[in-house]
C-alpha cells in the first residue's frame, strides 16, 4: 500500500564563488592532456644523459687491473731477496756476489804477496859460487799465500754463514708485509672492476630512466588531468537513496473517510436524520476528489 | 528532489569554516594565484652550470701526467732499489780497491824499507848472512806480511759485502712503498679522467633539468592555481536535502476534522442529557462525580489504596504497602501504575 521514490542529499565542500576559479582549472588540465599544441613538451628527452669514459680514466683503470693482476716487479724481487734468504740459498755461500767477493778478498793480498813481498826475499842472499842455485827463502814462502787465502776463505764462509741465519730471523716480520701484497693486488684488481662497473651501472640507470620516462610519457600526461580531479575529490557529495510515501489509492481512501467522517458530523446537526447520510457520501466525494489532485 | 505524495521543498544548511571577513582575502589570493598560473616559470635565461677555469683544468691535467709518468723522483728511487735487491751493488765499489792498494803499500813498503834491511844486518852482524837462518827469517817476515795482508782485504772486501747484503734487507721495506706507487699512479690518472667526467655528467645533468623545466612549466604553471584552490577545499560545508511536510489537502483534512470534532463537542455538551445513573439503572454512587468521593463512590477507603493515606503509611521514608507492590496489584487484578519515588524515579 506504499510507492517509493528517491530522495537525494547534496554536500558542497567549495565555496560557490571558487566554482569559476575550478572549472578554469579543471579546462586547461584538460587542454594539457589531450590538446595537440602541447604535445611538445611531453616527449623524450632526446640528448645523452650519461657521460661517457674519458680516456685517462680508461687507461687509469687498466693500469690499476693490469698492477692488481701481475703485481710489482720491484715488490716481486724484493719477494725473492726474502725467498733465498728464508730458504738458506745463502748459507753455504755459493751465491755469485759471495764468490766474487771471497775472489777479491784472497787474490788481492796474493797478488800483492807474489809481486811485492815474495819476490823480494832471498835473492840478495846469493854470492858467487855458492853451492847451492836455490832461493831458500823464496822457497820456504811458497805455500804462504795459499795458506793465508785457505784460511781466510774458511773464516768468511763461517762469518757469512753467521750473519745469513741472524738475516733469517730478522726477515721474517718483512716476509708478513711482502705476503699482504698479493691481497693488495687483488683489492686493486676489484677495485678497477668496481670502478668501470659503477660507471657502466650508472649508464644502465639512466638509460632505464629515459626509457621508463618514454614508458609512461602518455600516463603521466593524463594525470595532469587526474591531478586536477583529485584536487576536487571530496568537495561535493550527492546520496541518493529510496524515499517511501503513502499511495494515491491510500491517500484518496483516507481523504474520503475524513471528508465522510466530517460530512456525517455536520450533516446530522444541519439536516438531522438524513443529513448524516447525505453529508458522510457527499464528504466522502468531495475528500476523495481532493486527496486525489492534492496528491 | 523527491516530491512523494506530500509537499517537498530543499533545506540547505550551509557551514561556513572560513570566517567571512577572510573571503575577500581569499578571493583576491585565487585571483592572482590565477594571474600566476599564466605568466609565471619562464626559463631561466642565465648559466646554470659553470665552466671550469684554467686552475681546475691544469690541476686535472697534472694529475693525468703524473699518473700516466709516474715521478720522475720516485722513478729513480725504484731503480735504486731495483738495482740493491737485483745484487748489482755487490763488489762494485772500485774505492775498495783504491783503499786497499794504499794500505797494502804501507806494509809493503816497510817490508822493503826497514824489515828486510833489519834482517840481513842482524844476519850480516852474526856472520850468518845468506845461511838457513837467514832464509828462514826472511821467510817469516813474509809470512807476516801476508797475514795483515789478508787481514787488510778481509776487513775491506767482507766488510762491503756484508753492508750490500745488510742495505738488499734494509730496502725491502721501502720496495713496498716504491712498489705500490705504480698502483697509486694508476688510482691517480682514473682520477684525473673521473674529475673530467664528473664535470662532464654534471654538464648533462644540468642540460637536463633545463630541458625538463622548460617542459613541465606548463604543469607547474597549472598548479599554481591548483594549489590556490586546494587550499579553500573545505572552507565551507553545505549540505541540501529534501524536507517533506505533509500536502494542503492533509492540513484541510485535518483541521476539518478537528473542527468537526469541536462542533460535535460544543453541540453534544449544549445539548441536554438524560442522567445516566438513574435512566440507566446505576446506582447514585456510580455517577461520574461519584468517582472522587470515597465515602460514597467507587473508590472505598481502604486503607492503602487512598493516595492520601500513602504519606501517612511510611512512603515518605521509602516503605511501601504490600498492598502496592507490582506482584500484589497482579495478584489483586489492579493496572499497575507507576509510581515516583521523591528521587522521581519509578520505584518498583
Amino acid at each position: 500500500m506504499s510507492s517509493s521514490k528517491n530522495s537525494t542529499t547534496t554536500m558542497q565542500g567549495l565555496p560557490v564563488w571558487a566554482e569559476g576559479y575550478v572549472k578554469s582549472y579543471l579546462a586547461k588540465g584538460n587542454n594539457i592532456a589531450f590538446a595537440t599544441q602541447y604535445d611538445s613538451f611531453f616527449t623524450v628527452y632526446p640528448e645523452e644523459t650519461w657521460a661517457p669514459l674519458f680516456q685517462n680514466e680508461i687507461d687509469g683503470i687498466e693500469a690499476l687491473a693490469d698492477r692488481g693482476r701481475n703485481g710489482s716487479p720491484l715488490i716481486t724481487k724484493g719477494t725473492k731477496v726474502i725467498t733465498d734468504i728464508l730458504d738458506g740459498s745463502h748459507l753455504v755461500g755459493n751465491k755469485p756476489q759471495f764468490q766474487d767477493m771471497l775472489t777479491k778478498t784472497t787474490t788481492k793480498p796474493s797478488n800483492l804477496f807474489e809481486t811485492q813481498i815474495r819476490s823480494r826475499v832471498g835473492g840478495s842472499l846469493y854470492s858467487i859460487g855458492d853451492l847451492s842455485a836455490n832461493n831458500q827463502a823464496y822457497d820456504l814462502s811458497a805455500q804462504i799465500s795459499k795458506r793465508y787465502n785457505d784460511r781466510a776463505a774458511a773464516s768468511l764462509y763461517k762469518d757469512s754463514y753467521d750473519i745469513e741465519r741472524v738475516n733469517q730471523s730478522r726477515i721474517l716480520p718483512k716476509a708478513i708485509d711482502y705476503s699482504k701484497e698479493s691481497i693488495k693486488n687483488a683489492e686493486w684488481l676489484r677495485k678497477s672492476g668496481v670502478h668501470y662497473r659503477a660507471w657502466l651501472h650508472g649508464k644502465n640507470t639512466e638509460t632505464y630512466k629515459v626509457w621508463y620516462e618514454g614508458q609512461v610519457l602518455e600516463v603521466n600526461r593524463v594525470e595532469v588531468l587526474g591531478n586536477t580531479i583529485r584536487a576536487l575529490v571530496g568537495t561535493h557529495s550527492k546520496k541518493t537513496v529510496p524515499f517511501r510515501f503513502i499511495s494515491k489509492a491510500v491517500t484518496v481512501a483516507a481523504g474520503a473517510a475524513s471528508g465522510a467522517l466530517s460530512g456525517g458530523i455536520i450533516g446530522s446537526y444541519v439536516y438531522p436524520g438524513p443529513g448524516t447520510v447525505i453529508g458522510a457520501v457527499v464528504g466522502a466525494i468531495v475528500g476523495g476528489v481532493v486527496a486525489y489532485f492534492s496528491s | 528532489m523527491g516530491k512523494g505524495g506530500s509537499g517537498a521543498s530543499n533545506q540547505t544548511v550551509t557551514t561556513n569554516l572560513l570566517p567571512d571577513y577572510a573571503q575577500p582575502y581569499v578571493i583576491a589570493y585565487l585571483n592572482k594565484m590565477s594571474e600566476l598560473s599564466d605568466n609565471a616559470y619562464a626559463t631561466y635565461p642565465g648559466a646554470t652550470y659553470a665552466i671550469q677555469n684554467a686552475d681546475e683544468l691544469e690541476g686535472i691535467a697534472a694529475l693525468a701526467d703524473r699518473g700516466r709518468n709516474g715521478s720522475p723522483l720516485v722513478a729513480a728511487g725504484y731503480a735504486s732499489i731495483q738495482d740493491v735487491l737485483d745484487g748489482f751493488r755487490f763488489n762494485t765499489n772500485t774505492k775498495i780497491d783504491e783503499a786497499y792498494v794504499r794500505q797494502a803499500e804501507v806494509l809493503v813498503k816497510e817490508f822493503e824499507e826497514e824489515t828486510l834491511p833489519v834482517i840481513n844486518q842482524f844476519f850480516n852482524m852474526r856472520r850468518s848472512y845468506g845461511a838457513m837462518s837467514h832464509s828462514w827469517a826472511q821467510a817469516k817476515a813474509a809470512e807476516k806480511v801476508m797475514a795483515k795482508l789478508q787481514s787488510i782485504g778481509m776487513d775491506l772486501y767482507f766488510k762491503d759485502y756484508v753492508q750490500e747484503r745488510t742495505l738488499q734487507i734494509g730496502n725491502l721495506d721501502d720496495a713496498i712503498v716504491y712498489g705500490d706507487q705504480s698502483a697509486a699512479d694508476s688510482d691517480t690518472l682514473r682520477q684525473a679522467g673521473e674529475l673530467q667526467r664528473e664535470w662532464q655528467l654534471g654538464k648533462l645533468e644540468d642540460d637536463y633539468k633545463k630541458w625538463h623545466d622548460e617542459t613541465t612549466k606548463i604543469i607547474k604553471r597549472l598548479e599554481i592555481i591548483g594549489n590556490g584552490l586546494r587550499t579553500v577545499v573545505g572552507a565551507q560545508h553545505e549540505v541540501t536535502e529534501p524536507f517533506y511536510r505533509p500536502s494542503a489537502f492533509s492540513a484541510i483534512a485535518g483541521l476539518a476534522l478537528a473542527g468537526a470534532g469541536m462542533y460535535a463537542m460544543y453541540k453534544g455538551s449544549s445539548t441536554k442529557q438524560p442522567s445516566l445513573g438513574t435512566k440507566a439503572g446505576m446506582p447514585e454512587s456510580l455517577t461520574p462525580n461519584s468517582l472522587n468521593n470515597t465515602a460514597t463512590g467507587l473508590m472505598p477507603a481502604q486503607e492503602g489504596l487512598n493516595p492520601s493515606s500513602w504519606y501517612s503509611t511510611g512512603v515518605e521514608s521509602g516503605a511501601r504497602p504490600e498492598s502496592l507492590s507490582l506482584q500484589s496489584q497482579f495478584d489483586s487484578g489492579q493496572t499497575y501504575k507507576p509510581q515516583l519515588n521523591s528521587n522521581g524515579i519509578n520505584d518498583i
